[in-house]
């Protein structure tokens, strides 16, 4: 006879809330209900209610508040999904964004009905504390953790390890400005952009085959810049806790809080130089290394049993099906080139699922996508669903049999446009049209160069090349960082564009370089289009743009830009 | 370990905080500053408190606090997070078992924070504020990190 241990849980793919993390959640929506009733009634000023409301993600906007989602490390359930959907359709005009952060907005909720959303949102397992305010934010990963090869270890039982720790910490809710952490498993490809987070942790194993952390601290980008720099080579996993909070703690007492763009760690490591630095928070180690918050190998394997790898068949690498759609279906050939990407396991692929429509805003989805991709994660990849920090989502566990019909289904909803990591997979903010602190719109610009870059082959041709679009220099879609960065920049009173070039988010980080004065918007698609002129005629076999700009230099892309009567 | 909390409004504290001018002797129950508390005999500060800014160092004052029953932390802004700290390492590192009180501007629905930093008193504008912030210091019966009140993370309690 078996009998059932009664501790024994059923098998999940992604973390699920034990009674306590959802109590605390639960607790969460209350509190907040009742700071809004107070707002409401009068007994809160503005002031005193901006603090709080913005600790669970509420900001008031150009035309209405705006409610910030963590989608933890990006992933979400089909269940999750529809929740999102049903709460963009009740509570807000059908549709939501998703965020280069891994969060989704809701851009028209109605304040006093937010404690509603919160609390629905706390009934699957989700919440938006900390999605804002000078506080530690959503940590975000790799969209195609566990599921592709070249991995040290899987990040996502470690960013949900920091999703406890930092949720209500109590010392650091009131940092001198925003902190964000990025982890990524991946040696090789950095898809978290772990070089421009406050602190960025990069899962490695050491001689002895342990496993830990490279440790790298002050990356970031805004107003100004940086690339991260390594604080420790090898943070063995037992001290990440302890030593989050070290660095935590130096910053909280010697970050500057006298002028918000100077307040980012990213300064003070500039300002105490790296050696100093890292004496500090050595200094401050010393009395938490070992302390009770050492992670135990206990806790770890609870949280990443949490993490299974679903149910995948036994499948032959090849399949004879989707052989055959790619020979005879040129639409199906040209999405499974873009958009399709390798699995560690035989017979599976992963899918991206583009959010850059042309003539839509990139990152927008509506709800009746959402109930579809929800239904489609169901039916083709175990439920699950990953936010890509490109906008995008990724179905991360597809059969390769099922790609075809599934290639069919995402067609008839606007969803299958091939354009995954090409110049049309635009990056972009929401800019003047929603943003208070935008200089100059940055949606629009995305349109028009999406339209006048329709050309399929013209696209594929020009293979990877990231493009992102910034309406101020908050850089909230990472323009410098985009192979074409833009930025929105304003010049007496009227909306200009400053164009750069160069820039990288992977291991091989760089920032652009801003190629000269800027432009209007009418002039925009066309010097992009002069860029790409440039790198055409001067690739060399199988080089993308990067590599092209990085051989040959600024020079002949600005001199073309700028090159008068043609 | 853990002290019962006073909540009182300024009308209520029973400690008066001496002017920055003032020099010794002062009246028991007085809160004086770093420089004040420093003129006077080390036998004769029991009766006095301790108040220091938000942004104080803990170097600053580690020496002084060991003579005093009460180390009163001002706050000038609410976003001043630093207090946060100065508590937690006055508390945790230098063991400090007075007790420690929030002054000035901080908003009741950080007390639950503050508690947990090692805060064991807040002096609050006025009765609503002390009403507010004991919902505050009830808001959460569970939290996963270390901290004064908690000296073992949850993962260590389950
Ligand atoms: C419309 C409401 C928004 C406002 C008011 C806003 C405001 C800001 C501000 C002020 C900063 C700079 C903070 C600093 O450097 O200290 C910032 C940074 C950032 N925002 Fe936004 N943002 C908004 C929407 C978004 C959206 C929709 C995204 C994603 C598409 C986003 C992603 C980011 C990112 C990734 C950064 C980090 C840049 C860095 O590392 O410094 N934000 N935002
Ligand atoms: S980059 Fe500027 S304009 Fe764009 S969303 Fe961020 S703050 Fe707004």
């Amino acid at each position: 006879m078996i009998i059932a241990k009664p501790d024994a849980q059923t098998k999940t793919t992604m973390y699920t809330y034990s009674e306590i993390d959802q109590r605390i959640v639960d607790e969460r929506v209350e509190q907040y209900r009742d700071q809004t009733r107070r707002y409401l009634s009068g007994d809160l000023s503005e002031e005193a209610f901006l603090p709080l409301r913005l600790q669970n993600g509420l900001y008031v906007q150009r035309h209405a508040p705006m409610l910030r989602v963590a989608i933890p490390y990006g992933l979400l359930s089909s269940q999750q999904l529809r929740k999102l959907s049903y709460i963009s359709r009740f509570y807000d005009k059908g549709y939501a964004h998703f965020t280069t952060r891994q969060n989704i907005q809701f851009n028209w909720p109605k304040l006093e009905q937010v404690p509603d959303i919160l609390a629905e949102l706390a009934s699957v397992q989700m919440h938006a504390i900390q999605t804002s305010g000078n506080c530690i934010r959503n940590t975000t990963t790799d969209p195609f953790a566990g599921v592709q090869e070249g991995e040290t270890a899987d990040p996502r039982p470690w960013c949900e390890i920091i999703r406890q720790w930092s949720t209500l910490h109590p010392e650091f809710a009131y940092l001198p400005r925003k902190f964000k952490i990025a982890v990524t498993g991946n040696s090789e490809t950095d898809r978290a952009a772990v070089q421009f987070h406050d602190i960025g942790l990069q899962l490695r194993k050491n001689e002895q085959g342990k496993t830990g952390f490279k440790v790298f601290v002050g990356g970031g980008l805004g107003r100004t810049p940086v690339i991260g720099t390594v604080i420790n080579e090898f943070l063995p996993w037992q001290h990440l806790l302890t030593y989050l909070d070290a660095i935590l703690r130096v910053y909280n007492q010697y970050g500057r809080r006298d002028n918000k763009y100077k307040a980012r760690i990213k300064i003070l490591v500039k300002a105490m130089g790296i050696d100093t630095f890292k004496a500090h928070v050595e200094q401050e180690w010393l009395f938490l290394q070992d302390g009770p918050a050492t992670l135990t190998t206990k806790e770890v394997d609870r949280v990443t049993s949490h993490f299974s790898a679903p149910d995948y068949s036994q499948l032959p690498e090849e399949s004879e099906t989707l052989n055959r759609s790619l020979a005879s279906n040129k639409g199906f050939a040209n999405w499974y080139k873009r958009n399709v990407s390798s699995h560690k396991v035989k017979g599976y692929a992963a899918v991206v699922v583009t959010l850059k429509n042309t003539g839509v805003a990139p990152g927008d989805i509506t709800a009746t996508q959402m109930d579809h991709i929800a239904q489609l994660a169901d039916r083709y990849s175990f439920g699950i669903l990953r936010i890509t920090h490109e906008q995008n989502m990724v179905l991360t566990d597809v059969r390769k049999d099922d790609l075809f019909q599934l290639w069919q289904e995402l067609e008839s909803q606007s969803l299958a446009t091939p354009n995954a990591g090409l110049l049309t997979d635009v990056i972009c903010c929401p800019g003047g049209d929603f943003c208070n602190l935008a200089n100059a719109k940055s949606i629009p610009v995305a349109s028009a160069i999406q339209q006048k870059f329709e050309d399929l082959d013209y696209l594929h041709d020009l293979g990877d090349l990231s493009l992102n679009i910034s309406g101020c220099m908050n850089a909230c879609a990472h323009h410098h960082i985009g192979n074409i960065g833009i930025l929105g920049v304003d010049k007496k009173g009227e909306e200009f564009y400053q164009i750069m070039i160069g820039g990288s988010a992977g291991h091989d980080a760089s920032l652009g370089k801003i190629l000269g004065r800027s432009i209007s918007r009418a002039e925009v698609p066309d010097a992009v289009s002069r860029l790409l002129a440039v790198y055409l005629e001067q690739r060399l076999e199988n080089e993308p743009f990067l590599a092209t700009y990085r051989r040959i230099g600024l020079t002949p892309f600005k001199e073309r830009v700028y090159e008068t009567g043609h | 370990m853990k002290q019962a909390i006073e909540l009182t409004t300024e009308a209520q504290f029973s400690w008066a905080i001496a002017p920055s001018e003032q020099k010794a002797p002062f009246q028991e129950n007085t809160l004086v500053s770093p420089e004040q508390l420093t003129s006077v005999n080390k036998e004769d500060r029991w009766k006095l408190g301790l108040i220091t800014s938000a942004d104080t160092p803990i170097d600053s004052v580690g020496e002084l606090v060991k003579d005093v029953p009460v180390v009163a932390i001002n706050f000038h802004a609410f976003t001043d997070g630093r207090g946060f700290t100065l508590a937690r390492l006055l508390r945790e590192r230098l063991d400090f078992t007075g007790k420690i009180i929030a002054t000035g501007q901080f908003l009741p629905d950080q007390v639950h924070y503050f508690a947990r930093c090692g805060f064991s008193g807040f002096v609050l504008p006025d009765q609503e504020s002390v009403d507010t912030s004991r919902t505050s210091l009830n808001a959460f019966s569970e939290a996963y990190q270390i901290s004064w009140d908690r000296p073992e993370p949850l993962f260590r309690r389950m």
